[in-house]
């Protein structure tokens, strides 16, 4: 068996697709925790603001 | 020096090792099997992980809160929420990995199965090879120039299609080599009988028992007292199982009755003998009889098969039917025996069946005796237990024949 049956082989074949699959899997699994966090930081970022804008009124007012 | 440089290269070979094995890959089904493990161990790692990543950032979230004292409940609910849905999502991108993973994996060790359950025998790809070798295979035989090697890729494609005339014509076609044409029919004739075509197989059985040149002589089969090719008995046997398992009980019998004796004989014998016992039994009654009426009932059941067989003067089966009956009359009478009165009725029935059959039997040791199986005969005679049968007149006449062949 020649180094090119080997690469057409069903296993290495499904090797290739298992490993596909669980690299996409975790991509789209990192996308959503990235996603995640934007969601915290953002909601963080926007009570900062209002703190800031609680400040500026008690200070100012 | 020498002995150096031959250490260097070993040392490179141990660090050339994984690399090699690196380059190489997964290739085995063990080694397919390693990585399945692993990958689907670490989805159940990334599970937990993803959990906490988002416990992690709820948590910082609320301590956030707290510090900056900003006071917004709904706001915050909402956004935990939708923290939450994304976790969610995540846990179910894991388990749809972890279901393809497991899917594509069954597929592949599906892959092997499906090879081999292939019709008569062959895996998909032999068989695609071959059909597309097909019309080549025709081309060289109508030309008469057909090798050995062709000739059974011939038989096999054609058999594949199941194309018994083709195979028929090609046969009887002189053009062709009588060699080259006993290897068209040995081929296909082994794909027949193995793949469930009982009634092709044993055309082209009976077409290679008539070649006086074919190798494995199947007509040596028909000799019982020849050795001969264990390959044509697992092939008769195949042939004679499928007749059985389609119903067509006469056939595998006939089949049956060619084979060489042996263990392979005996054992279709008994399967067919358990199949006419089988047809014979009403179906209804089987499941309310008890284990001794139904001894009973299979020894009455043989008296129909040996009553036919000695019309029909088979006296192979008929023998076979007798010898069986010997072992079942023995479980029989062990049964009746120490019974009390409330058996004795069918006690009486079994009698009279008794008496029935070694009356076939009497008639059974008429034409064996008629055709000088006396060896035969005088078996039959020793297991018969009825008293109405003259067994001191029919052993005087049986020694009488004996010494009269002996003379000639």
């Amino acid at each position: 068996m020649n180094n090119t049956d080997q690469s057409n082989s069903p296993i290495k074949e499904t090797s290739e697709k298992i490993e596909a699959i669980y690299n996409e899997t975790i991509a789209k699994v990192k996308t959503l925790e990235q996603e995640q966090k934007k969601v915290i930081t953002d909601y963080i970022k926007k009570l900062e603001q209002e703190k800031i804008e609680q400040i500026k009124k008690s200070i100012t007012g | 020096m020498a002995l150096e440089n031959q250490k260097n290269e070993e040392g490179k070979e141990q660090i050339k090792g994984p690399d090699q094995q690196l380059e190489k890959g997964i290739e085995s089904p063990v080694d397919l099997e390693k990585q399945i493990a692993e990958l689907t161990a670490k989805l159940e790692l990334a599970k937990k992980q993803a959990a906490e990543v988002s416990q992690t950032e709820v948590n910082k979230l609320d301590k956030k809160v707290e510090e900056l004292g900003v006071a917004n409940p709904e706001a915050t609910a909402a956004v935990k929420q939708e923290v939450g849905n994304l976790e969610d999502q995540k846990q179910n991108v894991i388990k749809s990995g972890e279901e393809q993973i497991s899917q594509t994996s069954k597929k592949t060790t599906e892959q092997p199965k499906e090879k081999i359950k292939t019709p008569l025998g062959l895996t998909q790809e032999s068989q695609e090879i071959l059909q597309n070798k097909l019309p080549e295979l025709l081309s060289a035989a109508g030309s008469g120039k057909l090798n050995f090697k062709q000739a059974e890729d011939l038989g096999l494609a054609l058999a594949l299609n199941g194309d018994i005339g083709k195979i028929n014509e090609l046969i009887m076609n002189e053009s062709i080599g009588q060699s080259e044409r006993n290897d068209i029919a040995k081929e296909s004739l082994r794909l027949f009988a193995d793949s469930g075509h009982p009634a092709e197989a044993e055309k082209l059985l009976n077409y290679l028992s008539k070649q006086p040149d074919y190798e494995v002589k199947p007509e040596d089969a028909f000799n019982r007292e020849k050795m001969f090719s264990n390959e044509t008995t697992r092939l008769q046997r195949n042939i004679a199982q499928s007749y059985l398992d389609s119903g067509d009980i006469d056939s595998a019998k006939n089949v049956t009755g060619k084979m060489m004796k042996g263990v392979d004989r005996d054992a279709m014998g008994d399967r067919l003998l358990n199949k006419y016992q089988e047809v014979s039994v009403p179906e209804n009654m089987k499941d309310v009889w008890d284990d001794k009426t139904q001894q009973e009932q299979k020894y009455k059941s043989l008296a129909g098969p040996l009553e036919r067989a000695v019309r029909e003067d088979d006296l192979e089966f008929a023998t076979l039917i007798s010898n069986k009956l010997e072992d079942q009359y023995k479980n029989l009478s062990e049964q009746f025996q120490n019974k009390g009165t409330a058996e004795i009725s069918k006690g009486e029935d079994a009698d009279l069946t008794l008496r029935k059959i070694d009356q076939l039997r009497e008639t059974l040791i008429q034409d064996l005796v008629k055709n000088k199986k006396l060896d035969q005969a005088e078996k039959i005679l020793q297991s018969i237990k009825s008293p109405s049968v003259d067994k001191e007149k029919w052993s005087r006449y049986i020694t009488a024949q004996k010494a009269e062949v002996v003379n000639n």
